[in-house]
Formats: C-alpha cells, sequence, structure tokens
C-alpha cells in the first residue's frame, strides 16, 4: 500500500475536523478520488466522467438516488472542476499548517499548564507565609483559570468558520474573481488572518457543525444549479444509433436517416454518425499524438471538437459481430481472430473503450490513444483476473494470477520441499536395505519437485 | 506457466494497482477513521483488498441482540460498478438467509449502486436483521416461525447461534 494516501479522514484530527465533509464533497461518490472531469447527471448528481459513463453503460440510472439517465444529458459541472483543482492544489500546505498549529496550541497549552502549577505553587508559599486569609480566596484561583482561556476561545470560535476560506480564497480568488462571494470572503482574509494568527483555538461540537455548513450547503447549490439545461431537455431522447439526442417528435425520422447512412456505401459526413464518427477521432489522432510527444502535455478539447469527437453509444442489436470485429481492429484495440471472443465480449470491449475515450475528452490533461489503449486493457484484465471461472487460455493474466497467488506457491513449493526431504530420508533408509528398486524412486520424487509443472498441477 | 513467472510477478503486480482497490483503501481508511458503532470490517489479508471479513451486532430489541455475526466480503473486479458477494458466515437463522448463509437483499443485487459501500452494507445488514423481509424469503420455516411462534424463533436461533461457538 502507499505510505502517502491521500483521504478525507486526514482531516479529523487536525483542529477543523469540518474539512472532512468538504473534501468527501469534493470526491466522487464512486471511485472515491478527487473528481475527474466532474459531470453532472439531469438529477444534479456530481460523479467523474469515466465513472458515471461506467456506471451508466452498466445500468441507465443515477447511482446515487436511481432516477434514469442517459450518458448524453451528463453536462460539465464546471465549478466543481475548479474546486478539485484549487483544492488539492492547497491540500498539502493546508494540512501541514493545521497540523502544525495543534502541536503550537499542544505545547502552548503545556506550557500555560506549567505556568499555571507554578503560579500556585507561589500563591500558596505566599499565603502561607503572609498568614491564612480564608478559603475563598484558594477558590476563587482555581475557579478563574479555566474561565479565561475559555472566553478566548469562544470569541475566535466565530471566526474560525471562515478560516478554512480563508485559506483558500487567496488562491481561488485568482480563479473566480467574478465571484461576489469571494471578492467578500478574500477582503475579510486580509485583516483576520494577520489579526488572529495564533492558532488558539479548539475543536468543539459546535463548530465543527457550522464549518460543515458552510464548507457543503453552497457546494449543493451550484451543484443542482447546473442542470438546467438537461431539465429542458426532457422531451429530447437519445437516437438509438447515433445516440445524439433529438427531439421526441423528430426522433423518428433521424432514426432513419441514421441507419440509412449506415448501410449506404459511402456516407456523407453530416448525418452518419453512427459509421463516420468511429473513424473521425482516428484521423485527428496522429496530429494531436504528435503535438504530446513535442509539449508532453496537450491543450483540453474545445467544447466543439468533443462534440465532433464524441463517440455515440450505439446499439447492441443493431451492430454486426463482424462489423464490431472491424471497428475494434480499426482503432488498435486487440481482439482474436479466430473468432472465439463472443459477441457480448466485444460489444462490452467497445463500450469500455466508448467510456474511456468520451470521458477523455472531458479530462484536462487528454490522454494519447495509445494510453487509452493500454487502459482499457489493464481494465479488462483486472475484470478478468478476479473472474476464475473466466480464466481460459485466452484472457487468462498470468502475472496478474501469479502474484495473487505467489503466497500459495511458495506454501505448496515449501511443503513440497519437507515432504521431499522426509521422504528422501526415508528412501536413503530404505536404500540402505534395498538399494536398487528405490533409488529411481527417490530420483523421479526429486524430478517432480525440481519441475514446477508438477508443483502447480 | 512456470514458478519463474510466478517469482517474478509481484513486481509486475504492483503496477496493478486497480481501481477496486484504491477504492476499498478509501473504504478501508473510512472504516477505521470513523466506524459506525455495532459494524466493523477488515481484509483477510492486507496483500489482497479484495477479500474481507465483517461483523455486525445484532440490533437492540431484536433476536439478534447482543449476538456477533461474521460475514465475508468477495469484491468482484469492477466493483463499485458490481456488487460484492456477501454471506454469513456464522450460521444464522433468519427469514432472508439460507442455511449456507447466502443473503437475500435487494441492494446486493438489482438495487446496487455504485455508492453504496462496505459501511452501507453493514448498515443495511443489520437492519435486515430487525426487520426481515417475509414475503421473499430464503428460509421458509425462519420465515413462518418469525411471524407465528417468536419463542420457537428464539429457541432456534439459539441452537443455530451455538453452532458457531
Amino acid at each position: 500500500m502507499d505510505a502517502d494516501f491521500p483521504d478525507p479522514t486526514d482531516w479529523i484530527p487536525t483542529p477543523v475536523p469540518g474539512l472532512q465533509a468538504l473534501e468527501t464533497s469534493l470526491r466522487c461518490q464512486v471511485c472515491k478520488e478527487f473528481f475527474t472531469a466532474p459531470k453532472v447527471t439531469s438529477c444534479g448528481h456530481t460523479f467523474c466522467s469515466l465513472c458515471i459513463r461506467r456506471c451508466l453503460s452498466v445500468s441507465s440510472k443515477c447511482p446515487t438516488c436511481m432516477k434514469p439517465d442517459e450518458e448524453p444529458r451528463l453536462r460539465d459541472n464546471v465549478i466543481f472542476s475548479e474546486l478539485v483543482s484549487s483544492f488539492t492544489a492547497i491540500r498539502k500546505q493546508l494540512l501541514d499548517t493545521l497540523v502544525k498549529e495543534k502541536e503550537k496550541e499542544e505545547a502552548r497549552k503545556q506550557a500555560e499548564e506549567v505556568a499555571k502549577r507554578e503560579a500556585e505553587a507561589r500563591t500558596r508559599v505566599e499565603k502561607r507565609s503572609s498568614g491564612d486569609r480564608g478559603d475563598e480566596d484558594e477558590i476563587m484561583e482555581d475557579a478563574e483559570p479555566p474561565h479565561r482561556p475559555r472566553g478566548k476561545r469562544r470569541r475566535q470560535d466565530g471566526v474560525t468558520p471562515r478560516r478554512t476560506q480563508e485559506i483558500e480564497a487567496p488562491r481561488r480568488s485568482t480563479r473566480t474573481s467574478s465571484q461576489r462571494t469571494n471578492s467578500r470572503i478574500s477582503s475579510q482574509t486580509v485583516v483576520s488572518l494577520d489579526s488572529d494568527d495564533d492558532g488558539d483555538f479548539q475543536p468543539n461540537e459546535e463548530f465543527s457543525d457550522d464549518d460543515f455548513q458552510s464548507s457543503a450547503r453552497p457546494k449543493r447549490k451550484t451543484a443542482t444549479r447546473v442542470p438546467d439545461t438537461p431539465t429542458k431537455d426532457s422531451s429530447l431522447m437519445a437516437c438509438p444509433v447515433c445516440g445524439r439526442l433529438k427531439d421526441i417528435s423528430t426522433i423518428e425520422a433521424h432514426a432513419n436517416r441514421c441507419l440509412e447512412a449506415r448501410r449506404s456505401p459511402s456516407p456523407t459526413p453530416g448525418v452518419s454518425n453512427g459509421a463516420s464518427s468511429s473513424s473521425s477521432p482516428l484521423k485527428r489522432q496522429p496530429v494531436s499524438f504528435s503535438n504530446v510527444s513535442k509539449s508532453q502535455h496537450r491543450p483540453p478539447y474545445t467544447a466543439e471538437e468533443r462534440e465532433r469527437l464524441r463517440l455515440p453509444k450505439g446499439n447492441a442489436s443493431l451492430t454486426k459481430e463482424a462489423d464490431l470485429r472491424k471497428k475494434l481492429r480499426d482503432i488498435g484495440i486487440r481482439c482474436d481472430v479466430k473468432g472465439k471472443e463472443t459477441k457480448q465480449v466485444l460489444w462490452a470491449r467497445l463500450q469500455e473503450w466508448i467510456n474511456i475515450w468520451n470521458a477523455n475528452l472531458d479530462s484536462d490533461n487528454p490522454k494519447t490513444k495509445m494510453a487509452l489503449i493500454r487502459d482499457l486493457e489493464v481494465y479488462e484484465r483486472n475484470q478478468q483476473n478476479q473472474k476464475p471461472s473466466v480464466v481460459q487460455d485466452k484472457g487468462f493474466e498470468r502475472e496478474a494470477w501469479s502474484s495473487s497467488h505467489n503466497n500459495e506457491f511458495e506454501a505448496l513449493v515449501a511443503s513440497a520441499r519437507k515432504s521431499a526431504a522426509q521422504k528422501k530420508e526415508n528412501a536413503e533408509e530404505a536404500a540402505a536395505t534395498d538399494r536398487p528398486s528405490d533409488s529411481t524412486g527417490v530420483q523421479t520424487e526429486l524430478n517432480g519437485i525440481g519441475s514446477p509443472e508438477i508443483i502447480e498441477t | 506457466m512456470s514458478v519463474s513467472t510466478a517469482a517474478v510477478a509481484p513486481a509486475a503486480g504492483s503496477s496493478n494497482t486497480t481501481n477496486v482497490t484504491k477504492r476499498l483503501q478509501k473504504e478501508l481508511m473510512q472504516l477505521m477513521m470513523s466506524p459506525s458503532p455495532g459494524t466493523s470490517a477488515f481484509p483477510d489479508d492486507p496483500c489482497n483488498l479484495l477479500k474481507w471479513t465483517a461483523t455486525i451486532v445484532g440490533p437492540d430489541d431484536t433476536y439478534f441482540a447482543g449476538k456477533t455475526f461474521k460475514l465475508s466480503f468477495a469484491f468482484p473486479g469492477d466493483y463499485p460498478l458490481q456488487p460484492p458477494t456477501v454471506l454469513f458466515t456464522t450460521p444464522m437463522f433468519h427469514p432472508n438467509v439460507d442455511m449456507a448463509g447466502r443473503i437475500c437483499l435487494d441492494i446486493l443485487k438489482d438495487k446496487w449502486s455504485a455508492v453504496y459501500n462496505i459501511q452501507s452494507i453493514l448498515l443495511s445488514l443489520q437492519s435486515l436483521l430487525g426487520e426481515p423481509n417475509n414475503k421473499s424469503p430464503l428460509n421458509g420455516q425462519a420465515a413462518q416461525l418469525w411471524d407465528e411462534d417468536p419463542k420457537e424463533y428464539k429457541r432456534l436461533l439459539e441452537k443455530r447461534h451455538q453452532e458457531a461457538e
């Protein structure tokens, strides 16, 4: 496991445990990572582009609320990608600062404690020397110190809920300076950050509640504000052939046109999404690939490009197996020649490719096609890895399987060695009495240990 | 396939930190830092996060109060898109659990969603203990007794549970 493993629970021991809730809502509920290319569903829930695409290809429902949804209805969640990038940029710094602050506070508390004890000791000595003036003084002195710091803490608690945003604000305001709230917060920031930078506050219940609300509420609003367009689109339906959203009244005509275009040998680019769209990204790819080799980083696609390159999901029953094979081979995806793989497997592979491809279009740092194909292979391998019933000559992934069973192998080898050693001893004893017949037995036994095939079977 | 590949494999395996493992690591962290009362879960083997053992404590005011039940979790390669296979490993007597420990619970089958996690499964199972779905029982006897003969139910449950010890 990684030693450095950022997780929302990192915030629990800090003076601001409410940041856990903030970070949790900046992470995708499916993969639990920070959002990559966040997409919002028509019901207002946000997921990584790839995660929601995979979910929707398993079942066409929002994973959170189970409302039916479709891929073409997904919309970018721009504010979330900004939030994630600004939060991840300051995360480490914020965590370090808070941890240090806590240490400072603990040191201070200890110092106070020591000072208090010293002061008490001194007053006692003084009292003893000045004669008994009564117990009430002593009670007063005992009662006072706990009061004072608490009052101080209260006062600062009023300020602290803002603090999390304050630390974030300077960076964020550069990105979204147009936002009213931000400019307001950052104007306060300058004052309060400097004035009460003592870190003399404690986490307590009411404070963390405050913090949770302040961090979680406005975000939910932004999440629900985005999907205005999809609700307006409710009379739209995805074309079964090309996957584009079309008005219900025109969908039939459109689908017919799509089908027509698929059948015709030389499809016109305007109509024939189903047939030509898989080749258009391919044509583009070599160009972008050369870009990458120069700069290592390709600028994200424009909205127009994305729409043009977006692959439609297609329809399983409308696609012939031979076409599927050809499509996959054209893209450059591994698929067997002899036709051992079923249409179902090929279809699943193409769907996953479309998911990966479309999600990559949404990404801020798009990968090359080669990288995407590798991703697809890794993804498939890991799936097969977990299904021993599917483990067969073709899809069988040796390395992964043997690594996961390495312990068993070692145990088997060890026990085989042990029993072999024992048998050898026995055999030697036996050989002492009856040499010619048994020595061959020992030989085969040893051969068995040496050759791995026998151990495995 | 030979042992030599097995020996090389761990190095190759490390690049295999899949989405599943990553997600399960996060869940483990969450469970350890803020566990929900009456439930616990931990991987059987730190090298293989795909098999877990979990425990739930029977909720108060149910037949199962105070009893602890062990469960096994097996996660598929496409978790969380597909649900884990969850079994009671402690002998169980419950309308929606068969004698082999298999569980009939909608969220583990068709109502599964990728946002559910180990914690939410454990909480659902905990509430299933108190509120079985007697309309589609896996254990007909248990379902019948649950409604008609609480005493006998309790007796059989105790008997089953003692098999664990």
